[in-house]
């Protein structure tokens, strides 16, 4: 039985995506939107490009067990859609013509040329502060050298006169770097500044020429960097994260529906999901703790979990020892154990359970 | 040694075997009444969490029940034997009824904690190897009352019980009433001098007839260890450990 959707409120019917039986959702305003309004929460599954090898934070796409995905379709908020299906539907049948195709493709290649440029120049900003302190570096510790041991081991022309290196520094240098190199005391970011000056300003050779010019500032640099054309191997080839440029994003009503499909199977605690939920709490997987789900009493953000659950059938067996294995790791974890089915058609009864203390 | 300084009544125990230890002779010598219809073993289940609850943990007043509570119960059997009795302290106290006695100090002036009388709880016995549906919890908590009742249920007989201060807990049966262990049950209520147990007299707490109904449920291990744990009908949130 496929889901139908009512006319008036197509608009605002949201897609799940099912990618191979998972339900996912990629669009951050849906997502904040079901945990604001319907207190559905899912699982953030995706890696974080800043900080790829950690999984303690993860971004979009959104999970959505099938529990939750099955109660967003009931209750006429959300409709299933084959993502495959859709997307070869979308891009290939009924399609793109060639014209819009075309846009799309070249929208991307302007994507990748830009990030390729943005990448360049960072690299060529970071040569220039590479070098730059290693410049520094040098200077510094020759100066400590020659200031100890008396030997010039900076000069390019050659001088050696240990009093040209003192005047021209004293010459060189806007703060007193004399008295420091006098005193023996060094003061390093003075000396680095004078060094650098130094240097540039003792420059014979090419090379120091060089580096010089590309110590002026890098906005010259990159500007000559952007103007540049790139080569047609250094796009960096982009991946789109949506479809939704190309593709409608809630199709009209005319247009021939996307592959909607029936309502997700779930397992026999789905009566307990839903009574939980109709109760006001929001809940998670509970793989954590053994259990089916955790339900919060308001945001998992702001309130730890007051329930384990386990949803059963009205008349399934299970050992007691279940029960109090569930029961006194719910007390030593600080909550409840809750058990619970349906009694009768659309009326789901529940009991917690807690170690006496005695 | 044995030293029954009260008469027993005849018809009900059996003469005092040296060879049966405590509880042995304490199952012996409480039958059930006639018109139970419950299985021996859970019977004796019942006695043995029974006499757990006396001797272990120095509950009073405790009753067995093999029939339905009279007033608010929805079922029309009970599918075991249940017991009930009065724990030496309060044992369950809801989270929120616990910032309410908090709040009642502070306004009149005290610290700590104030003194809580023990209310009555229903006791499930059950054996660890056990398997229960769903079903079953609901049945028993239709046949039973928010509170238990203090006139029903049948009394125990112990042989060798020592009374503690005017204890009525398993108490010897002088008169000749009791004829079996749960002597009458439910429908007449006992002539004995009664005890009422402490506030209990007064209205009951509006935290035990609000909150959803709750049974201790008492799991029995082969090593004869008993464990309780407190089963509530609804969603009712932990408590602070």
């Amino acid at each position: 039985m496929s889901a139908s959707r009512p006319s008036s409120a197509a608009s605002t019917l949201v897609p799940i995506y099912l990618v191979a039986h998972r339900y996912m959702l990629y669009d951050v305003d849906t997502v904040s939107a079901l945990r604001r309004d319907h207190h559905i929460i899912g699982t953030l599954i995706g890696t974080l490009p800043q900080s790829p090898q950690q999984n303690v934070f993860c971004g979009l796409p959104l999970e959505l067990m099938p529990e939750e995905a099955r109660l967003l379709v009931e209750v006429g908020v959300a409709y299933i859609v084959d993502d495959v299906k859709a997307h070869k539907q979308g891009f290939l049948d009924r399609g793109l013509s060639g014209e819009e195709r075309k846009m799309y493709v070249n929208a991307l290649q302007r994507q990748g040329a830009d990030a390729a440029r943005v990448t360049r120049m960072r690299a060529a900003e970071r040569r220039e502060r590479g070098l730059a302190q290693r410049r520094e570096k040098q200077a510094r510790k020759d100066l400590i050298k020659s200031t100890i041991e008396g030997v010039d081991t900076q000069t390019e022309d050659g001088s050696d006169n240990p009093r040209d290196m003192l005047t021209d520094r004293t010459c060189m240098t806007e703060s007193g770097s004399v008295s420091t190199v006098t005193d023996k005391t060094i003061n390093e970011e003075e000396e680095m500044q004078g060094d650098a000056l130094l240097f540039t300003s003792r420059e014979n050779s090419t090379s120091v020429r060089e580096d010089s010019r590309s110590a002026t500032p890098a906005s010259v640099q990159s500007l000559r960097h952007k103007l540049a054309p790139l080569p047609d191997d250094e796009i960096q080839p982009i991946t789109p994260t949506t479809s939704y440029p190309p593709l409608p994003q809630h199709p009209n009503e005319d247009s021939p529906p996307l592959s909607t499909l029936p309502l997700p199977t779930v397992p026999t605690s789905y009566p307990l999901f839903k009574f939980l939920h109709s109760r006001g709490y929001f809940l998670a997987p509970g793989l954590r703790f053994g259990c089916q789900y955790m339900a919060y009493p308001g945001d998992p953000l702001r309130y730890h979990s007051h329930f384990l659950c386990n949803g059963l059938d009205w008349d399934q067996d299970f050992d007691l020892m279940e029960l109090v294995g569930g029961g006194r790791l719910g007390t030593g974890v600080k909550k409840g154990f809750l058990i619970g089915g349906e009694e009768q058609e659309g009326k789901a009864r529940a009991f917690c359970v807690e170690w006496s203390g005695m | 040694m044995s030293t029954s300084t009260t008469p027993r009544n005849s018809s009900s125990s059996t003469p005092e075997d040296p060879t049966l230890s405590g509880l042995h002779q304490f199952i012996q010598d409480n039958r059930p009444p006639r018109d139970a219809t419950h299985e021996a073993h859970a019977h004796k289940l019942a006695l043995q969490v029974a006499h757990n609850l006396r001797f272990q943990h120095g509950w009073t007043e405790i009753r067995l029940h093999y029939h339905p509570s009279r007033q608010q119960a929805t079922a029309h059997s009970l599918p075991r034997p249940v017991i009930s009795g009065l724990p030496p302290q309060r044992l369950y106290m809801h989270s929120d009824e616990q910032i309410e006695v908090l709040q009642r100090q502070r306004e009149q002036g005290k610290a700590g904690w104030p003194e809580v009388a023990p209310e009555r709880e229903w006791v499930v016995p059950s054996q660890l190897q056990e398997s229960w549906t769903l079903r079953r919890f609901g049945e028993v908590f239709d046949a039973l009352s928010a509170v238990p009742a203090e006139k029903e249920g049948g009394r125990l007989h112990c042989a060798n019980a020592i009374q503690l201060d005017g204890d009525e807990g398993l108490e010897i049966t002088g008169n000749g009433s009791g004829s079996g262990a749960g002597s009458p049950s439910n429908g007449t209520p006992e002539r004995e001098g009664t005890v009422t147990s402490n506030g209990n007299g007064h209205a009951p707490n509006k935290w035990r007839t609000g909150q959803p109904k709750r049974v201790l449920l008492a799991t029995l291990d082969d090593d004869s260890t008993v464990v309780y744990y407190i089963v509530h009908d609804g969603i009712v949130k932990p408590r602070q450990n």
